[in-house]
């Protein structure tokens, strides 16, 4: 009786998914959106605005796309935090090379920098059984040193007309950003959602053992996440270049905080075996929209980062439960 | 008779846990091989090793004659070997139809042909339907496994199994989880594969159950085969005398 008796925020959020189901979600984050956006907009005379969306899709545009990999990151069951650090890497690295060889070489030398730690982050955390947690820590350190070793503690200053044009540039009133955020996402979500890789990286998170005795290497995908994560980590570096035309070894610091709010947010387990593309891009959006609508209303960063924290616990504790119901 | 799997000298260590030691018997085709004894006693074990799930340390297995080395599951399922494990080898947030064809994913002819193909839901859940009602079981194959009880996912755990026609299905433990209605289901299934010449593979600690389905039964204790027994000529209490490692004889 006592246990009847109990009604928790855990029976809220299966009422919730029991009942919206996986569209649900989606509708639960496009309404908390708009509801958002209809606030801000009777409050702020500027938010409502062509200029301002795409403002702030322009600032979502990197948070996506090393969402992506975050995404596929998570619902493997690991996680990545030195994307930030990765970032700064390729970036700076990128930069030398585009200013020393040129854009194309450059580009390159980012995507590989962004591939190669992904990689090794893959392959430390499988073949040593170390927790990617634990290894990422270390890789972040290493990977954002190395940033600073690099560039020699300057920005690094990168005017190149082509590189401009494909990563930062507009094409009519659209900037090149969005268009790379939407396109990779577009990759992302389909072969996350139709493929046989994206079937096992699910199948992997849900169940590492059911899978491995299905047959599925899932010492394989989880290597192939990771090296995904550092591959978007790769293209945000560049896209960084294109958007502000130049790369400092400090940049993004933090923002894997952020990417891993948008991901869970947007409907990602955390246990794994959960998540989507979509609910990614809309959990980066929310945070967004809040940023943007908190700064048009006077708000500064300090609460911005306390208003994302209410937000992550609010849609952890709706949401994400294990199987007893209690919390992570 | 002929003997499908031929087990010679098996012995497995985990560190300093010898978990099987040189354990010998025959399979024969079309039978029903109840594995019994203790907990602990390696049966988990031999038929992981059976399965590609793990290698043996020393020994070696003949299947239809030839010396098989089973790397994986792929292995094992190429020779058409299923397993059914202990230890619920299912994906709770997966469907129905995605358990069943977990790994084994039907895809569809993409865009590009050959080059990209999708994975074919429709595809999956029309085969996964026909092989659930093949087998009487009523499970909607578009629903997530984690909204069944713990019988119907032990279920889909089965059909999973069954879904690649394998002519030898191990089964460890299918009814320790399950009511005994429950049971008696999966206890007619096995006898209904039977029928229809699949060769099975049978570990339980349920006796009844045991002399139920099962032809012979192969008695391991603490690692070590005590015995293959026809079950025609053996009671019940003789049986418990060599899972507790009592030769028949002394038994006597
Ligand atoms: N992966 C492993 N690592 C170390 N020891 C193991 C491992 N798997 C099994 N063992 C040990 O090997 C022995 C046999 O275990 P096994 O699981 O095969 O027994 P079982 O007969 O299936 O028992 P049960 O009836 O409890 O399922 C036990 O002592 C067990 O602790
Ligand atoms: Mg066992």
């Amino acid at each position: 009786m006592v246990l009847m008796a109990t009604t928790s925020t855990s029976d809220i959020g299966k009422l919730v998914s029991d009942r919206l189901g996986r569209f649900g979600e989606i509708a639960l984050l496009v309404g908390a959106i708009v509801l958002l956006g209809g606030i801000f907009t009777a409050t702020s005379p500027v938010f409502f605005s062509i200029g301002n969306f795409v403002n702030i899709i322009r600032q979502t545009s990197i948070v996506i796309v090393l969402g992506l990999g975050m995404t596929y990151v998570i619902i493997s069951a690991e996680i990545d935090v030195s994307i930030g650090g990765v970032m700064a890497l390729s970036a700076v690295s990128a930069g030398l090379v585009i200013n020393a060889v040129g854009p194309f070489a450059g580009a390159v030398v980012g995507l590989l920098v962004g591939l190669g730690f992904g990689l090794a982050n893959g392959l430390v955390t499988i073949r040593f059984g170390i927790p990617s947690f634990i290894v990422t820590i270390g890789t972040l350190g290493i990977a954002r040193g190395a940033a600073f070793i690099v560039s020699q503690q300057r920005p690094i200053i990168v005017r190149n007309a082509a590189f401009e044009t494909a990563f930062g540039g507009t094409v009519g009133p659209v900037p090149v950003l969005i268009l790379w955020a939407l396109g990779l996402a577009i990759v992302a979500g389909i072969a996350l959602w139709r493929t046989r890789f994206g079937r096992h990286v699910y199948a992997t998170g849900d169940s590492e053992q059911a899978s491995r005795y299905s047959g599925i290497n899932t010492d394989r995908v989880k290597i192939m996440t990771l090296a995904l994560a550092g591959l978007a980590a790769g293209i945000a570096g560049l896209l960084f270049i294109g958007r502000l035309g130049a790369a400092r070894a400090d940049m993004a610091s933090g923002i894997e905080l952020a990417v891993i709010a948008a991901v869970i947010i947007g409907g990602t387990s955390l246990f794994g075996g959960r998540g989507s593309i979509v609910g990614t891009i809309l959990g980066a959006l929310l945070i967004s929209v809040i940023d943007n609508g908190l700064t048009l209303l006077g708000f500064g960063s300090s609460w911005q980062q306390l208003i994302r924290g209410v937000v992550i616990i609010a849609a952890v504790a709706l949401r994400d439960r294990d199987e007893e119901g209690s919390f992570l | 008779m002929s003997e499908v799997i031929e087990l010679e000298h098996i012995s497995k260590q985990f560190g300093q846990v010898q978990a099987l030691e040189d354990v010998s018997f025959g399979i024969e085709e079309n039978e029903v091989l109840a594995l019994v004894g203790d907990n602990g006693a390696g049966k988990s074990t031999l038929i992981k090793i059976i399965s590609g799930v793990l290698q043996q340390t020393s020994g070696t297995i003949y299947i239809r004659g030839e010396e098989a080395e089973i790397g994986d599951y792929n292995d094992a399922e190429a020779r058409g070997i299923e397993t059914v494990y202990q230890d619920l080898a299912i994906a709770p947030n997966r469907t129905v139809a995605q358990n069943i064809f977990l790994g084994n994913e039907i895809l569809e002819s993409g865009p590009l042909g050959k080059l990209l193909r999708f994975v074919d839901d429709d595809q999956m859940e029309r085969e996964a339907s026909e092989l659930l009602s093949r087998l009487e079981l009523n499970l909607d194959p578009g629903s997530a496994v984690k909204n069944f009880s713990g019988g119907e996912q032990q279920s889909v755990a089965i059909a999973r199994a069954l879904q690649s026609d394998p002519d030898i299905v191990i089964l460890d433990e299918p009814t320790s989880a399950l009511s005994l209605d429950a049971t008696q289901r999966v206890l007619d299934l096995i006898k209904r594969l039977n029928e229809q010449n699949v060769t099975i593979i049978f570990i339980s600690h349920n006796l009844e159950a045991v002399f139920n389905v099962a032809d012979r039964a192969a008695i391991l204790a603490s690692g070590r085969l005590v015995g293959v027994e026809d079950l025609t000529d053996v009671t019940e209490d003789e049986l418990v005398g060599m899972m507790m490692g009592r030769a028949r004889q002394s038994a006597d």
